[in-house]
């Protein structure tokens, strides 16, 4: 609430011409994104972080073009992963088939044949789908995605058997002076193709169809009056984004060589529900910002605690309940905090907070590593060692401690947020008497 | 000269309850009309029937000649018809700009494009622009819709359904909730913008209908007792003793 108060207060006098398309912030993710993609290559060198990189950049065109679907047109899909992995399918079986034909084609246009045929079957499935949104549209895609995923049984040749189909990505031969051998050739791949696809789906939001889509979240039934179709709209939407969902499949499987039917079924689907809501739905980059976030988590979390899915849910429970903006709109607000020149006014309880916030955390972290250890890593025997302290699950203390840490943090926590927010609103209000 | 809209013997039940019962209404091409009516009367309802937001159980509609009951409203706004709500029904995320914007598009034959991005589009900037200026809007552009006042909205409203184009226009109730100045240019701006065109229009400000409506008729419990020029309706004894009674010699 005195964010908002904060924000109209602080705003600049009102753009006359372009309003939404180049907002201020608009460029800077750009930046960050290209610099990253250079940078990132050149600081981890080695061939399994290069590879890391590369699912990075899958998850994140993938998360794109599931915002097409949920925040630009407001669409709630279940089973937006069908079209990765039949992209992906699409592409393994392009690679052997030409391959098998002996067509030296270029390896960094297969994605390109992914995201068409996934395009095209995304307009099949859009039409199904897309008569009404919410609860229906979110049914059918799920009912969609579990036929496509239990035809595999149906179809072993396409989809393989348990161990899914595999492929030699070099046996397209060169191109462009590479020959597809190193993880780095098809990172410059992966780097493209985000580029290119964060470029068309950012200018799909420009266009026409693109500001329909999101009248059709904001108001489908007012779209018709205006001699829309609805149906249509969602139907054009979904077909985009299966589209480029597509690509990323396809990116997938040169990345790994290999395709199963895991990728296109729901822990996938749900995957990138999850990445795209934790990053945030109503910034452009905010898909890719959850992706590089949960994907890392994937990586590097699993490597330090079995627990790693448990903090995977804590984080998702946080952004739902407490920034329902995603990460992206927690980053733009600290970059109007400190831009707004009211920073200094706030240290203290945003201190505060942080601080609160720590606690707690540590508290929680105590609490799921001690459950974890009590619980299924038992046979591990009971000392552990969690932030550096010595804990034991038999011992109430180490217990105790985690019960404190969570109990005082939260309590804390509350105390802090009201602080801040009656520092804000003081701060907020000799400027609305301005405004006013 | 075909009538704008003709309705014959139009029916609707919600239920076991008939809501519209049996109404026959013409509308002449060019005319203004003012549809009036005690509260839960059915004037919406029978909004709601002609521009194919709700079915009708029986009867026909006809918008310049042609059959338009069981169409759906997009359908309805192609064959040239266009509608405000009671209720406003903006979009209310979106910019007041892009509000218009998705208003004009089909018009101006930019339907489901994908090939330029819109700020590029002359045609569309330029009608947005008139539009803007015509509802009085134009300082509110950048804002988020659902950010205006009250009386803001009912002009955005107002300008979703007028941006379209249509010959045929629908208004349900746009000066509703509107300070005195606002209806006076709300006024203004209906006349101007339904000059040459057929307007039927729900109003309960009797000052506003006699100095807007070429004719009126008054919709009582689902069927229309009468249909004239304002001096008959307001001699209309059924009328009085039916409606308007008080607000007769309150108007005048
Ligand atoms: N969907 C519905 N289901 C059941 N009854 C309905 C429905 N819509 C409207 N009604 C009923 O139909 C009657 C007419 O409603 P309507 O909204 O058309 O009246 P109105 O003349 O527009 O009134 P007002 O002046 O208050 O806007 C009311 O009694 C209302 O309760
Ligand atoms: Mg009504």
């Amino acid at each position: 609430m005195a964010n908002t108060v904060l924000e109209n207060a602080t705003a600049a006098p009102v753009a006359p011409e372009e309003p939404h398309v180049l907002r201020s912030g608009e460029t800077l993710p750009w930046i960050v994104v290209l610099v990253a993609l250079v940078a990132l290559p050149l600081v981890f060198t080695g061939g399994s972080q290069i590879s890391t990189l590369n699912y990075l950049g899958v998850m994140a065109i993938f998360a794109l073009s599931y915002n097409l679907l949920l925040g630009q047109t407001g669409l709630l899909s279940l089973g937006h992963a069908t079209f990765f992995g039949l992209g992906g399918f699409a592409a393994t079986h392009a690679v052997l088939g030409f391959a098998e034909a002996g067509v030296n084609f270029p390896l960094p246009l297969i994605p390109l044949i992914g995201g068409v045929v996934a395009f095209v079957l995304g307009i099949f499935g859009g039409w199904l789908a897309s008569g009404r949104g919410g609860m229906p549209f979110a049914m059918i895609t799920l009912g969609l995605s579990e036929l496509v995923y239990s035809a595999s049984n149906l179809f072993p040749s396409l989809y393989g058997s348990e161990e899914g189909v595999s492929m030699d990505r070099m046996d397209l031969g060169s191109s462009f002076g590479m020959d597809y051998g190193a993880n780095s050739h098809i990172y410059v791949i992966v780097a493209d193709c985000l580029v290119i696809s964060a470029v068309v789906l950012k200018y799909f939001t420009t266009t026409p169809l693109g500001l329909l889509t999101n009248a059709v979240r904001d108001n489908a039934e007012r779209v018709e009056f205006l001699g829309f179709s609805a149906r249509r709209v969602r139907m054009w939407a979904f077909a985009v984004a299966a589209g480029f969902a597509g690509v990323a499949g396809s990116l997938a499987a040169l990345n790994v060589e290999i395709m199963t039917v895991n990728e296109l079924g729901a822990a996938t689907s749900t995957l990138v529900l999850l990445m795209t809501y934790i990053g945030g739905t109503r910034t452009f980059f905010g898909p890719v910002l959850g992706a590089v976030v949960i994907g890392l988590m994937r990586i590097w979390l699993s490597d330090i605690t079995p627990a790693w899915m448990m903090y995977f849910g804590l984080l998702f429970i946080f952004v739902v309940m407490a920034v329902p903006g995603g990460l992206a709109e927690m980053l733009q607000g600290g970059r109007r905090l400190i831009t707004s020149g009211l920073l200094r006014a706030q240290l203290r309880p945003l201190a505060g907070v942080a601080l609160a916030g720590a606690v707690g955390f540590a508290g929680t972290v105590i609490l799921v590593e001690l459950g974890y250890r009590a619980g299924l890593d038992a046979s591990l025997g009971p000392a552990i060692r969690i932030l550096g302290l010595p804990l034991d699950t038999t011992r109430p203390l180490s217990w105790g401690l985690g019960l404190v840490l969570v109990a005082g943090g939260g309590w804390a926590l509350r105390q802090q947020l009201d602080a801040l927010a009656t520092r804000r609103h003081a701060l907020a209000q000799p400027h609305r008497e301005a405004v006013q | 000269m075909t009538n704008a809209i003709e309705i014959e013997d139009l029916r609707k039940s919600f239920g076991p309850v008939e809501i519209i019962r049996g109404v026959n209404l013409e509308l002449r091409r060019g005319e203004r009309h003012a549809l009036i009516g005690p509260n839960g009367a059915g004037k919406s309802t029978l909004f709601h029937l002609i521009s194919g937001r709700l079915p009708a159980t029986s009867g026909k509609i006809r918008l310049n000649g042609h059959e338009i009951q069981g169409k759906s409203p997009a359908e309805i706004a192609h064959a040239g018809l266009s509608r405000s709500f009671q209720i406003t029904n903006i979009f209310p995320e979106m910019t007041v700009l892009e509000n218009l914007r998705c208003a004009v598009l089909w018009k101006l034959g930019h339907r489901y494009s994908v090939l330029r991005p819109i700020r590029r589009l002359r045609d569309v900037n330029a009608e947005c622009e008139r539009l803007l200026v015509e509802l009085g809007l134009q300082d509110r552009r950048a804002e988020r819709a659902d950010t205006l006042t009250y009386p803001e909205q009912r002009a955005l409203e107002l300008g979703l359904a007028v941006a379209s184009g249509a010959g045929t226009l629908l208004l349900d109730e746009p000066m509703a909730g509107m300070s005195h100045t606002e209806t006076a240019a709300a006024l203004d701006l209906i006349k101007r913008v339904t000059e040459g065109k057929t307007l039927l229009m729900v109003e309960h400000d009797m000052g506003v209908i006699f100095e807007v409506a070429d004719r009126i008729s008054v919709l009582v419990y689902g069927e229309i007792i009468a249909t004239g020029t304002p001096e008959e309706i307001r001699a209309n004894p059924a009328v009085q003793e039916a409606y308007l009674g008080t607000a007769t010699e309150e108007a005048a």
